[in-house]
């Protein structure tokens, strides 16, 4: 019987799953770290979005804390981050310390912060939120698409694009809908594997029998047929990335290896969607060590890597990071803390005005919470609509998100 | 392409299939000339494709004999023995000797993973072993962070109660060790509780968000919860008055006193009891119930009635499931539901006659990396919602790849732990002495019934012979693998 102390009801460590795994070669279904990617044979006019998903519910209030709130301290005696220990941002906010590899991005003004940000009406569950915030809509709406899907569509396919491809065992839920997605646990690895003497004819009678069939299974078929020939030029090839790069050995860290060398290889990426896992803190996370702690360090690593590993494309790749809601202010009996609202989004690229947190600071006081939670003052499609238009080239706003008018806030330059 | 290619073209054309490789089109392209699949409609077939974990001539035709009703009724009729102890053997599965390794040293629990594979591929008690899986999917427990304690869970909560009521069940579930750990319930104590296991027990265990419960109630029923937790002692259940919250408490329509801590398992198990037999459960199971036996979009008069039945029969299993696959919703959903990756793989195995090795108990691995790379292994799914059952969170490159080079192996006995095919057994006699009746004779086997000319055009291309085409017995029995994992990768091998 393992011992578990922390975070056990979403995907908790990597390390975890990965002892859970023991010699399990592939890892395939451990599901640790999922990207999924659009891409067309050129990119048009538009950067690179690279959306990571902090899969449970990042603490934004751990993440980027307000140190100068005095609430905060009261709140989380035990699991807070110090006002000694963070690194001053401005007159209010710190970063956290295991995101000082994205320090030189905010001095340089290319990391933004976001803060009190998130859903506007405000679920406290992780599947009703993840559901709304992929979609980009309302919860109860009822379009079935996804937001990053009806901005791929808003640009216009083009047949013989590649829209998109996911390294997951699931679509992703962002890019439901029209443009063709794929995904795949390896780019390395994308293969039917059968006998060489077979391949072609194995391949051939696969897209003889799907041909005739319509529905989302034999769409999906046929965009994974179509998947073999695009992907035959990354078949094991081994990726090496800029020299001095290393990736941190895990979920995020090989997802973002993953998407750097299909974006470097100049296919034209155009979305990659990455997941990092464990941010639901129910307990025991921790403050400036502990489970939270390593958490974050992973992440800051990861994103410092991808962003020094793509170089000067960096000057055209926006990088956002995403949580399906914040967490509860006051910490629990059991040093976590639970379901809450307002959350911390991170936007780092070329193209943006960084070195600011942007947002109205609602404050901690129990009057201006929102159910015990960061009140929500700025809608995170306000950020994402900003960066589909001035920085992805979007043209219809209003397809993408359809049920909310984006007010940009300015932290994007028009491309 | 056009859904009907003479077969002759096809197969003496390795251009069709060259210029399908290549496109890759939106989803909407040539949308005009494809057509849904057309699959049997022989309700007897379609019952045990539905019912089961994969189709298989015997069951069909004992099916077929005995008629759906009962059938069912044989099937949903005794509770199979539930292993008294964990180290008990199973009766209904030539699984010999599970005991002692059930789990590993690091609490592992691989022999359980194989263990419901080995009863959903080879048990008897097929509607059984089919509602072990829903509802160990409605109570999702990832393994990996509660290691053995699954094991109590998987036998005193799901295989002692999926046929039973689920208010017994889900009195069960709060108790279970598992679940407590697995929900943070065991560290849940005091004024500030740990919310986790309350918010999941409302929202995926019974009444769902649509029951609009508020954040004061979710926090209520935490408090409710307090002092339900584990022994560290002896790893098993125990309550702890000294962790329970006192206090007035009020959950949707539920409202207790809670004024004595040494009462406080009593409150919690009276907050169970409303949430198990709340008409918003009573639509939430019937929804997933519907959506399992008869797919999606689920008919929303057949969720009415089946909550309706689930109430009159105060939260009991067994009528709701009867009254779903007798109704007329279920007769006409025939091929409409598509297999997850753990339906399929099941099926595959049963439809091609696989058989266990020996080897599988000692060496579970290979078993479970295979259902990993297919994205459903029993019990890994890490969030408490459960796997999905939508066909959209399935259909993914990543998926059909997996299916696809699973099926490869499958034949070719490259799964340590299922012996390769067996050829003859597939082919029966007499042996076909032309590649076309080979097709017909392997689409037969594995799906049933025949199938639309253009499954058997692609196994005739995969082998670029034209159906006339006079073949030995050797050679026969030499092409079977390579086409029966063809079929199996079909567009009728993806739907139940």
């Amino acid at each position: 019987m393992t011992a578990v102390t922390e975070c056990p009801d979403l995907i908790c460590t990597r390390r975890r799953l990965l002892t859970a795994a023991g010699g399990v070669a592939g890892l395939g279904a451990l599901d640790l770290a999922a990207p999924t990617m659009a891409f067309a044979g050129s990119r048009q006019g538009g950067d690179l979005l690279v959306v990571i998903t902090l899969e449970g519910g990042a603490d934004g209030l751990s993440l980027v804390p307000p140190l100068a709130d005095r609430n905060y301290s009261l709140a989380r005696p035990d699991v807070g981050i110090k006002a000694g220990q963070a690194i001053p941002l401005d007159r209010t906010f710190g970063l956290h310390p295991g995101l000082k590899p994205l320090l030189p991005y905010w001095n340089d003004r290319r990391l933004a912060i976001v803060h009190a940000v998130g859903d506007s009406d405000g679920t406290r569950s992780h599947f009703e939120a993840t559901n709304a915030m992929e979609r980009g809509v309302r919860l109860g709406s009822s379009v079935g698409t996804g937001w990053i899907d009806r901005y791929l569509v808003s640009r216009g396919l083009r047949s013989g694009d590649f829209p998109s491809l996911a390294i997951s065992g699931r679509p992703a839920g962002a890019l439901v809908g029209q443009a063709p997605d794929l995904s795949t646990w390896d780019v390395r690895n994308i293969r039917v594997q059968v006998a060489a003497a077979r391949q072609r004819a194995t391949e051939q009678a696969l897209a003889q029998m799907y041909a005739g069939v319509s529905g989302p299974v034999p769409d999906s078929a046929r965009n994974t047929l179509a998947a073999l020939g695009r992907f035959a030029p990354f078949r094991d090839k081994a990726y090496q990335p800029r020299a001095g790069v290393s990736y941190p050995a895990d979920g995020l860290g090989n997802s973002l290896a993953q998407v750097a060398q299909v974006a470097r290889s100049g296919v034209g990426l155009q979305v990659a969607c990455v997941t990092a896992h464990g941010w639901d803190t129910h307990e025991g996370m921790g403050g400036t060590t502990g489970y939270l702690n390593d958490l974050v360090g992973r992440l800051g690593k990861a994103i410092a890597a991808f962003a020094a590993d793509l170089g000067p494309l960096m000057s055209s790749t926006t990088i956002v990071t995403m949580s399906e809601f914040g967490r509860r202010v006051q910490q629990n009996a059991s040093n976590g803390v639970d379901h809450g609202h307002g959350n911390a989004m991170l936007v780092l690229g070329g193209g943006i005005r960084g070195g600011r947190v942007y947002g109205r600071w609602p404050g901690l006081a129990s009057a201006q919470l929102d159910d015990g939670d960061l009140r929500v003052t700025t809608d995170y499609r306000d950020v994402l609509g900003e960066l589909v238009q001035r920085r992805l080239g979007g043209r219809s706003l209003g397809q993408v998100f359809p049920d909310h008018r984006p007010r940009p806030l300015g932290l994007a330059r028009q491309r | 392409m056009p859904a009907q290619l003479s077969r002759r073209a096809v197969v003496t054309s390795t251009v069709a299939g060259a210029a399908l490789l290549g496109t890759a089109a939106s989803k909407t392209a040539s949308a005009e000339t494809r057509r849904p699949l057309a699959v049997s409609g022989d309700q007897a077939l379609h019952a045990a494709r539905r019912l089961t974990f994969g189709a298989t001539p015997a069951l069909v035709a004992d099916l077929r004999a005995k008629g759906l009703t009962a059938w069912l009724d044989e099937q949903l009729g005794r509770l199979p023995e539930v292993h008294g102890a964990a180290t008990g053997p199973m009766p209904d599965v030539p699984v010999p000797n599970l005991a002692a390794q059930m789990m590993d040293a690091q609490g592992r629990g691989i022999d359980l993973k194989a263990a419901t594979f080995a009863r959903a591929a080879w048990g008897d008690r097929q509607v059984y072993e089919l509602l072990v899986e829903f509802w160990s999917n409605h109570l999702s427990i990832h393994a990996g962070t509660v290691g053995a304690l699954k094991l109590a869970d998987d036998r005193a909560v799901v295989r002692a109660h999926a046929l039973g009521t689920f208010t017994d069940m889900l009195l069960a579930s709060c108790q279970s060790p598992a679940m407590l750990r697995y929900l943070n319930n065991d560290v849940s104590r005091g004024h500030w509780p740990n919310e986790n296991y309350a918010r999941e027990l409302l929202e995926l265990h019974t009444v769902g968000v649509r029951a609009r419960y508020t954040p004061a109630h979710v926090r209520d029923a935490a408090r409710a919860l307090t002092g339900l937790t584990i022994d560290p002692n002896t790893q098993e259940f125990r309550y702890r008055p000294e962790w329970h919250d006192v206090g007035r408490l009020r959950v949707l329509g539920w409202t207790h006193a809670n004024t004595d801590p040494a009462k406080g398992l009593e409150v919690a198990t009276s907050l169970v009891r409303y949430l198990a037999s709340h008409p918003s459960t009573a639509h939430s199971i019937a929804t997933k119930l519907v959506r399992r036996l008869v797919g999606d979009p689920v008919p929303s008069a057949l969720v009415a009635s089946a909550a309706k039945t689930y109430l009159a029969n105060r939260t009991a299993i067994v009528p709701t499931v009867r009254h779903i696959v007798l109704s007329r919703d279920f007769a006409r959903s025939a091929g409409r539901k598509s297999q997850r990756p753990f339906d399929w793989v099941t099926a595959a195995v049963r439809s091609l006659g696989l058989q266990q090795d020996p080897k599988m108990l000692t060496n579970a691995t290979p078993l479970l990396q295979m259902l990993q790379r297919l994205g459903q292994a029993p019990f890994e799914w890490v969030q408490p919602d459960g796997y999905p059952d939508r066909t959209g969170a399935w259909t993914s490159t990543s998926s059909m790849l997996a299916r696809w080079n699973t099926a490869q192996q499958l034949v070719n006995g490259g799964i340590a732990g299922l012996r390769p095919l067996d050829s003859a057994a597939v082919l029966g006699t007499p042996v076909p002495t032309t590649a076309g009746a080979l097709a017909d004779r392997i689409v037969q086997r594995v799906l049933g019934a025949p199938t639309r000319p253009a499954l058997k055009t692609a196994l005739l291309l995969s082998v670029a012979m034209a159906s006339s085409k006079a073949i030995s017995e050797a050679t026969a029995k030499a092409l079977t693998p390579q086409l029966a994992a063809l079929v199996i990768s079909s567009p009728e091998a993806m739907v139940r």
